[in-house]
Protein backbone atom coordinates (compact mmCIF):
# COMPACT_ATOMS: atom_id res chain seq x y z
CA UNK A 1 0.00 0.00 0.00
CA UNK A 2 2.85 2.30 1.08
CA UNK A 3 4.52 1.61 -2.77
CA UNK A 4 1.17 1.93 -4.40
CA UNK A 5 0.62 5.64 -2.89
CA UNK A 6 4.36 6.58 -3.43
CA UNK A 7 4.08 5.25 -6.89
CA UNK A 8 0.85 7.43 -7.32
CA UNK A 9 2.17 10.67 -6.21
CA UNK A 10 5.44 10.15 -8.33
CA UNK A 11 3.31 9.80 -11.71
CA UNK A 12 1.48 12.71 -10.91
CA UNK A 13 4.86 14.75 -10.84
CA UNK A 14 6.11 12.95 -13.49
CA UNK A 15 3.13 13.92 -15.43
CA UNK A 16 3.59 17.54 -14.24
CA UNK A 17 6.92 17.66 -15.17
CA UNK A 18 6.30 16.60 -18.58
CA UNK A 19 4.01 18.97 -19.65
CA UNK A 20 5.10 21.62 -17.42
CA UNK A 21 8.42 21.50 -19.78
CA UNK A 22 6.58 21.48 -22.80
CA UNK A 23 3.83 23.97 -22.52
CA UNK A 24 6.28 26.63 -19.79
CA UNK A 25 3.45 26.87 -17.58
CA UNK A 26 4.01 29.83 -14.62
CA UNK A 27 1.76 30.77 -12.42
CA UNK A 28 3.15 34.18 -12.02
CA UNK A 29 5.09 34.55 -14.79
CA UNK A 30 2.25 34.30 -16.75
CA UNK A 31 0.45 37.44 -15.03
CA UNK A 32 3.65 39.07 -14.94
CA UNK A 33 4.00 38.64 -18.79
CA UNK A 34 0.11 40.17 -19.09
CA UNK A 35 1.05 43.04 -16.98
CA UNK A 36 3.98 44.09 -19.71
CA UNK A 37 3.16 42.74 -22.48
CA UNK A 38 -0.24 41.70 -22.71
CA UNK A 39 0.56 38.37 -23.73
CA UNK A 40 -3.00 36.18 -23.25
CA UNK A 41 -0.57 32.56 -23.55
CA UNK A 42 0.34 31.68 -20.14
CA UNK A 43 -2.74 32.80 -17.99
CA UNK A 44 -5.09 30.68 -20.09
CA UNK A 45 -3.25 27.69 -18.52
CA UNK A 46 -3.73 29.34 -15.27
CA UNK A 47 -7.24 29.91 -15.78
CA UNK A 48 -8.21 26.81 -17.58
CA UNK A 49 -6.32 25.06 -14.19
CA UNK A 50 -8.95 26.81 -12.00
CA UNK A 51 -11.72 26.52 -14.16
CA UNK A 52 -11.05 22.46 -14.12
CA UNK A 53 -10.94 21.78 -10.76
CA UNK A 54 -14.14 24.36 -10.29
CA UNK A 55 -16.52 22.62 -12.93
CA UNK A 56 -15.56 19.36 -11.41
CA UNK A 57 -15.48 20.25 -7.96
CA UNK A 58 -19.13 21.40 -8.44
CA UNK A 59 -19.99 18.32 -10.39
CA UNK A 60 -18.82 16.37 -7.69
CA UNK A 61 -20.72 17.85 -4.88
CA UNK A 62 -23.87 18.00 -6.37
CA UNK A 63 -22.73 13.81 -7.13
CA UNK A 64 -22.26 13.60 -3.23
CA UNK A 65 -18.77 12.30 -3.38
CA UNK A 66 -17.29 15.86 -1.81
CA UNK A 67 -18.81 17.70 1.19
CA UNK A 68 -16.95 20.37 1.86
CA UNK A 69 -17.68 22.71 4.58
CA UNK A 70 -16.12 26.13 4.53
CA UNK A 71 -16.77 28.65 6.60
CA UNK A 72 -18.13 31.49 5.23
CA UNK A 73 -15.83 34.91 4.76
CA UNK A 74 -18.66 37.26 6.92
CA UNK A 75 -17.79 34.58 9.83
CA UNK A 76 -14.17 34.84 9.66
CA UNK A 77 -14.22 38.77 9.00
CA UNK A 78 -13.20 39.51 12.82
CA UNK A 79 -10.36 36.50 12.64
CA UNK A 80 -6.73 37.42 12.53
CA UNK A 81 -6.02 35.19 10.01
CA UNK A 82 -7.54 37.63 6.64
CA UNK A 83 -4.84 39.91 7.67
CA UNK A 84 -2.00 37.12 7.83
CA UNK A 85 -3.60 35.46 4.84
CA UNK A 86 -3.30 38.69 2.42
CA UNK A 87 -0.15 39.90 3.32
CA UNK A 88 1.64 36.45 3.20
CA UNK A 89 -0.04 36.97 -0.30
CA UNK A 90 1.56 39.93 -1.40
CA UNK A 91 4.80 39.19 -0.15
CA UNK A 92 4.43 36.24 -1.93
CA UNK A 93 3.63 37.70 -4.97
CA UNK A 94 6.61 40.25 -4.81
CA UNK A 95 9.45 37.54 -4.31
CA UNK A 96 8.49 35.04 -6.49
CA UNK A 97 8.47 37.94 -8.94
CA UNK A 98 11.71 39.15 -8.11
CA UNK A 99 12.94 35.47 -8.25
CA UNK A 100 11.64 34.81 -11.59
CA UNK A 101 8.87 32.43 -11.46
CA UNK A 102 6.76 29.88 -9.63
CA UNK A 103 7.75 27.39 -7.09
CA UNK A 104 6.68 24.65 -9.97
CA UNK A 105 8.46 26.78 -12.59
CA UNK A 106 11.61 26.49 -10.72
CA UNK A 107 11.54 22.70 -10.16
CA UNK A 108 10.68 22.54 -14.10
CA UNK A 109 13.85 24.72 -14.96
CA UNK A 110 16.01 22.03 -12.42
CA UNK A 111 15.57 19.56 -14.22
CA UNK A 112 16.13 21.11 -17.34
CA UNK A 113 19.81 22.35 -16.09
CA UNK A 114 19.49 25.54 -14.82
CA UNK A 115 21.54 26.28 -11.91
CA UNK A 116 19.84 29.73 -10.68
CA UNK A 117 16.40 27.41 -9.93
CA UNK A 118 19.01 24.93 -7.65
CA UNK A 119 19.67 27.07 -5.89
CA UNK A 120 16.40 29.02 -5.22
CA UNK A 121 15.41 25.21 -3.92
CA UNK A 122 18.16 24.99 -1.56
CA UNK A 123 16.82 28.43 0.09
CA UNK A 124 13.88 26.81 -0.02
CA UNK A 125 14.76 24.37 2.07
CA UNK A 126 16.92 26.41 4.38
CA UNK A 127 13.23 28.44 4.65
CA UNK A 128 11.25 25.79 5.74
CA UNK A 129 13.35 24.63 8.78
CA UNK A 130 13.92 28.54 9.76
CA UNK A 131 10.20 28.59 9.47
CA UNK A 132 9.52 25.91 11.97
CA UNK A 133 12.31 26.42 14.46
CA UNK A 134 12.47 29.81 14.75
CA UNK A 135 9.85 31.89 13.47
CA UNK A 136 6.72 30.46 14.17
CA UNK A 137 7.35 31.71 17.89
CA UNK A 138 7.53 35.23 16.29
CA UNK A 139 3.90 35.37 14.36
CA UNK A 140 1.91 33.60 16.81
CA UNK A 141 2.08 37.45 19.04
CA UNK A 142 0.13 38.38 15.98
CA UNK A 143 -2.55 35.62 16.46
CA UNK A 144 -1.80 33.39 13.35
CA UNK B 1 -4.47 30.22 -32.01
CA UNK B 2 -4.38 26.78 -34.31
CA UNK B 3 -3.05 23.96 -32.01
CA UNK B 4 -1.98 21.03 -33.99
CA UNK B 5 -2.48 17.61 -32.64
CA UNK B 6 1.11 16.88 -32.45
CA UNK B 7 1.82 19.82 -30.94
CA UNK B 8 -1.03 19.81 -28.23
CA UNK B 9 1.47 19.47 -25.25
CA UNK B 10 2.84 22.77 -26.02
CA UNK B 11 -0.35 24.09 -25.10
CA UNK B 12 -0.91 25.63 -20.91
CA UNK B 13 -4.36 24.69 -21.66
CA UNK B 14 -3.81 21.33 -22.13
CA UNK B 15 -1.53 21.37 -18.81
CA UNK B 16 -4.24 22.93 -17.14
CA UNK B 17 -7.15 20.27 -17.67
CA UNK B 18 -5.10 17.48 -17.17
CA UNK B 19 -3.20 18.25 -13.82
CA UNK B 20 -6.80 19.78 -12.94
CA UNK B 21 -8.24 16.47 -13.51
CA UNK B 22 -5.43 14.47 -11.73
CA UNK B 23 -5.38 16.45 -8.83
CA UNK B 24 -9.36 16.04 -8.83
CA UNK B 25 -9.08 12.58 -8.88
CA UNK B 26 -6.00 12.34 -6.38
CA UNK B 27 -8.33 14.35 -3.92
CA UNK B 28 -10.85 11.34 -4.42
CA UNK B 29 -8.65 8.07 -4.32
CA UNK B 30 -6.89 9.34 -1.53
CA UNK B 31 -10.23 10.38 0.48
CA UNK B 32 -9.69 7.08 3.06
CA UNK B 33 -6.62 8.92 4.56
CA UNK B 34 -7.92 11.79 5.11
CA UNK B 35 -5.23 14.69 3.94
CA UNK B 36 -6.21 17.95 4.26
CA UNK B 37 -8.53 19.82 1.68
CA UNK B 38 -7.07 20.66 -1.74
CA UNK B 39 -3.50 18.93 -0.93
CA UNK B 40 -3.24 17.59 -4.16
CA UNK B 41 -0.28 19.34 -5.27
CA UNK B 42 1.85 21.99 -3.80
CA UNK B 43 5.42 22.52 -3.84
CA UNK B 44 6.17 24.02 -0.97
CA UNK B 45 3.72 21.86 1.71
CA UNK B 46 5.37 18.78 -0.53
CA UNK B 47 9.31 20.11 0.52
CA UNK B 48 8.13 19.93 3.65
CA UNK B 49 6.59 16.73 3.66
CA UNK B 50 10.00 15.11 2.02
CA UNK B 51 12.40 17.28 4.65
CA UNK B 52 10.32 15.33 7.33
CA UNK B 53 11.29 12.12 6.09
CA UNK B 54 14.94 13.05 6.16
CA UNK B 55 15.45 15.47 9.56
CA UNK B 56 13.73 14.76 12.35
CA UNK B 57 12.19 17.89 13.29
CA UNK B 58 8.90 18.58 14.26
CA UNK B 59 7.31 20.08 11.19
CA UNK B 60 3.12 20.04 10.87
CA UNK B 61 3.53 17.80 8.27
CA UNK B 62 -0.01 16.20 7.86
CA UNK B 63 -0.63 12.53 9.34
CA UNK B 64 -0.99 10.96 5.29
CA UNK B 65 2.53 12.83 5.01
CA UNK B 66 3.74 10.98 7.83
CA UNK B 67 2.40 7.87 6.29
CA UNK B 68 3.25 7.74 3.07
CA UNK B 69 6.39 9.81 1.41
CA UNK B 70 5.11 12.36 -0.96
CA UNK B 71 7.10 12.22 -4.18
CA UNK B 72 5.80 14.76 -6.45
CA UNK B 73 8.43 17.20 -6.65
CA UNK B 74 11.29 14.12 -7.30
CA UNK B 75 8.79 13.60 -9.79
CA UNK B 76 8.39 16.79 -11.64
CA UNK B 77 12.21 17.14 -11.44
CA UNK B 78 12.21 13.58 -12.74
CA UNK B 79 9.81 14.37 -15.78
CA UNK B 80 10.99 17.74 -16.80
CA UNK B 81 14.56 16.06 -17.21
CA UNK B 82 13.13 13.33 -19.26
CA UNK B 83 11.08 15.61 -21.58
CA UNK B 84 14.55 17.94 -22.05
CA UNK B 85 16.48 15.09 -22.78
CA UNK B 86 14.30 13.91 -25.52
CA UNK B 87 13.51 17.42 -26.89
CA UNK B 88 17.43 18.37 -26.75
CA UNK B 89 16.66 21.50 -24.53
CA UNK B 90 18.65 20.33 -21.50
CA UNK B 91 21.60 22.57 -21.12
CA UNK B 92 23.27 22.80 -17.89
CA UNK B 93 23.61 26.76 -17.34
CA UNK B 94 25.49 28.33 -14.79
CA UNK B 95 23.68 30.46 -12.15
CA UNK B 96 24.70 34.93 -12.38
CA UNK B 97 23.58 35.32 -9.14
CA UNK B 98 23.30 32.18 -6.40
CA UNK B 99 23.35 34.26 -3.37
CA UNK B 100 20.50 36.32 -4.37
CA UNK B 101 18.68 32.93 -5.25
CA UNK B 102 18.85 31.44 -1.84
CA UNK B 103 17.59 34.64 -0.35
CA UNK B 104 14.13 34.63 -2.55
CA UNK B 105 14.25 30.94 -1.83
CA UNK B 106 13.92 31.65 1.98
CA UNK B 107 11.59 34.22 1.20
CA UNK B 108 9.10 32.48 -0.78
CA UNK B 109 8.84 29.42 1.52
CA UNK B 110 8.63 31.31 4.41
CA UNK B 111 5.55 33.65 3.32
CA UNK B 112 4.48 29.98 1.03
CA UNK B 113 4.28 28.60 4.19
CA UNK B 114 2.32 31.69 6.39
CA UNK B 115 -0.42 31.47 4.13
CA UNK B 116 -0.46 27.72 3.87
CA UNK B 117 0.09 27.04 0.19
CA UNK B 118 2.69 28.17 -2.77
CA UNK B 119 1.10 29.96 -5.69
CA UNK B 120 -0.02 26.91 -7.81
CA UNK B 121 -1.88 25.24 -4.52
CA UNK B 122 -3.65 29.05 -4.33
CA UNK B 123 -5.55 28.69 -7.71
CA UNK B 124 -6.11 24.93 -6.68
CA UNK B 125 -7.99 26.11 -3.22
CA UNK B 126 -9.53 28.76 -5.04
CA UNK B 127 -11.14 25.81 -7.13
CA UNK B 128 -11.89 24.13 -3.79
CA UNK B 129 -13.59 27.12 -2.61
CA UNK B 130 -12.17 28.61 0.38
CA UNK B 131 -12.74 31.86 1.26
CA UNK B 132 -9.21 32.32 2.40
CA UNK B 133 -7.81 31.29 -0.52
CA UNK B 134 -10.01 34.82 -2.29
CA UNK B 135 -8.75 36.83 -0.28
CA UNK B 136 -4.87 35.40 -0.24
CA UNK B 137 -5.24 35.58 -4.71
CA UNK B 138 -6.55 39.34 -4.54
CA UNK B 139 -3.20 39.73 -2.70
CA UNK B 140 -0.90 37.74 -5.30
CA UNK B 141 -1.92 39.48 -7.97
CA UNK B 142 -0.93 42.73 -5.94
CA UNK B 143 1.85 41.67 -5.09
CA UNK B 144 2.71 40.75 -8.63
CA UNK B 145 2.12 43.85 -10.18
CA UNK B 146 4.33 45.68 -7.21
CA UNK B 147 7.35 43.50 -8.06
CA UNK B 148 6.87 43.85 -11.91
CA UNK B 149 7.22 47.98 -10.99
CA UNK B 150 9.89 47.16 -8.75
CA UNK B 151 11.91 45.11 -11.46
CA UNK B 152 11.20 48.45 -14.07
CA UNK B 153 12.27 51.02 -11.46
CA UNK B 154 15.23 48.81 -10.69
CA UNK B 155 15.97 48.71 -14.51
CA UNK B 156 15.87 51.97 -15.19
CA UNK B 157 18.06 53.28 -12.41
Amino acid sequence: MFVVISLFYLLLGVITGILGQRSRICFIGGFRDYFIIRDKDLIMGVFSFFVTIRLLVLLFQLIGIFSLNWPSLIAIWNNSFIVMAFIGAVLLGYFATLSGSCPLRHYVQMGQGNTSSMWFALGMLIGIILFYWKIIELISYFGF
Amino acid sequence: MIIRLKNIGRSPVFFGIVIGCLVVLSEIILKGFNPPTAYGICFVCNTRDLIQWIIPLDLDAPEIARRFIILTIPGVILGSFISAKKNKEFKVQRSAKPVWMVLLGILVSIFGLIIMSCPTRLWLRLGFGDPLALISVVGLLLGIFLGVVTQRIIACL
